[in-house]
């Protein structure tokens, strides 16, 4: 089923256009990646889909109605969550108070809030001892597993990872993209960007290559992961392959 | 003997400060400009309640949290008419301030032509004149203006610490789109926010008004020495507003009372140039948010 549907839109920053002309689709359950190098459009799409942004063109659907001119807490209320480039913890809240912010998109009780903490630290068992800490103080990787954490405790239908792996040790990374394919097999569909391609292709289900601002292929992952050109032009261009 | 009656004194003066500086600091922290009408709440919230105890002969009580809650009302639409409208101005720090003065202006003005320009009194909730605490003798109204403020900083420690509301208004401070992007109104933060504080101005307007007298332009002195002790404290601070009040409060009482009567005012800013030369970030100035 067709969960989120993005058609033909076009994204500005004041005069700059950011995106020309992307369309993509997600369908539930699956892990879809946005592969492209730097500024070819990936992460200002996630921000046109979450609201950040308002498409100049062209429209988005999530379940059929439109969603491409509401406000960003509005669309996070719809279980769309955008997990954001570079982490974005709140500094000065602890890693409890980081991820009980994840649950503003809904009313909550107290019991539901502490299964939602629960959950998370059963996924990154690493934040348990540092439940307490002021998100500043966390290192790159810790702060990443918070931002995933936090964006899991909103629910989500659809969670958006923008450059989860960015900035982190080789093992960390293994860690971070094991961990987004665990949270898929718990049901929650995956909207992935990265400029890792190799190892977001090996997770992924599907995925499409983005290039100043346009959708200049999509097919499988496992496709892609063949395909010589695509290993050229993705996977050797940052000396990541 | 006389220096436990000015401790007192300075404690309750401080307070005074404290509360009207813990307003420019929720502001500051959360929009990043300072209000500088912030002061101009406690003349309009003592305003009020001259109408409601003295004129309309209401309870002293319940004048006293209609007035605060005017005051918090009177600050939502002080950002809304004021705030808002100017926000997204390039440069926005500039325009806000500029409005914010305008603003200030705005309701003495406003305040001249609703009560004229003659200056009215409120009289203080207790009958005697002082109260005797083994040997010293202290004006009551002071006590109740420390034990007001200390009721209202540790509710106000426990909103921010203990309720998600609270919460989510430091995540808008922090980083609003983020905060937007968790399914916070960040809006709505922003203009609880503002009626906090004049909420919080207005109190202490009206604390202090059975001490001074109830003018137009009140204000404006109460809210220049709490801008001082918020700088004092760092601005970014709410330990800090609270210490920098309390010390500006200290630091002027017993001035005036040693040094120079004539200067009294004077030693709230001659700290202010102090620490401008010599901490610039005041006591507890170090922001969080620059560390990341």
């Amino acid at each position: 089923m067709t969960m989120l549907k993005v058609d033909h839109i076009e994204s500005r920053y004041g005069e700059v256009v950011g995106l020309h002309d992307i369309s993509l689709e997600v369908n539930e359950g699956e892990i879809v990646a946005l592969l492209g190098v730097n500024g070819a459009g990936k992460s200002t799409t996630l921000k046109t889909i979450s609201g950040l942004l308002h498409p100049t063109k062209g429209t988005i659907e999530y379940l059929g109605e439109r969603i491409d001119r509401l406000a960003p807490e509005a669309i996070v209320r719809k279980g769309i969550v955008h997990v954001p480039e570079g982490r974005r913890i709140f500094p000065g809240l602890t890693v409890r108070e980081n991820l009980l912010m994840g649950t503003s998109n809904r009313k909550t009780t107290r019991a539901e809030v502490e299964r939602g903490i629960e959950r998370v630290l059963e996924i990154f068992p690493d934040l348990k001892r540092l439940i307490n800490q002021l998100g500043w103080s966390l290192s790159g990787g810790q702060q990443q597993m918070l931002a995933i954490g936090r964006g899991l405790m909103a629910n989500p239908k659809i969670l958006m990872l923008d450059e989860p792996s960015l900035g982190l040790a080789p093992v960390i990374v293994k860690q971070v993209f094991q961990t987004i394919r665990e949270i898929n097999e718990q049901g929650v569909t995956v909207l992935l960007v990265e400029q890792n391609a190799s190892m977001s292709l090996r997770i992924a289900h599907r995925a499409y290559l983005l290039e100043t601002g346009r959708v200049v292929r999509s097919d499988t992952a496992a496709n892609l992961l063949a395909d010589d050109a695509v290993r050229t032009t993705l996977l050797t261009a940052h000396g990541r392959g | 003997m006389q220096v436990i009656q000015l401790l007192v004194t300075g404690l309750a003066v401080g307070s005074i400060y404290a509360l009207v500086a813990l307003g420019f600091v929720l502001v500051y922290t959360a929009v990043n400009v300072v209000n500088f009408a912030q002061g101009d709440f406690s003349m309009v919230a003592a305003f009020f309640m001259v109408s409601l105890v003295v004129t309309a002969h209401l309870p002293y009580a319940l004048g006293f949290v209609i007035s605060v809650i005017l005051a918090g009302i009177a600050g939502y639409l002080f950002q809304l008419g004021i705030y808002q409208p100017v926000k997204n101005r390039p440069r926005n720090f500039l325009p806000v301030m500029i409005a914010t003065v305008g603003g200030s202006i705005f309701l003495q003005h406003l305040f001249l032509i609703l009560y004229g320009p003659v200056p009215l009194q409120l009289p203080s909730v207790f009958k005697q004149q002082t109260v005797d605490l083994g040997g010293v003798h202290v004006y009551p109204q002071y006590l109740l203006i420390i034990v007001v403020t200390a009721v209202m900083v540790a509710l106000l420690n426990w909103f921010f610490e203990r309720t998600k509301l609270g919460k989510q208004m430091q995540a808008t401070a922090q980083d609003p789109t983020t905060a937007r992007l968790m399914g916070i109104n960040t809006a709505r933060m922003n203009a609880l926010t503002f009626a906090m504080s004049t909420a919080l101005g207005g109190l202490a307007g009206i604390l202090v008004a059975p001490v001074y007298m109830v003018t137009t332009t009140m204000g404006s002195l109460i809210g220049l020495k709490a801008f001082a002790a918020s700088i004092v404290g760092g601005f970014s601070s709410v330990k800090g507003a609270i210490i920098g009040g309390l010390a500006i409060g200290i630091i002027e009482t017993f001035g005036g009372t040693y040094i120079s009567g004539a200067y009294r005012d004077a030693f709230a800013f001659i700290v202010l140039v102090l620490f401008l030369i010599f901490r610039p970030y005041g006591l507890f100035g170090e922001k969080v948010s620059q560390k990341v």
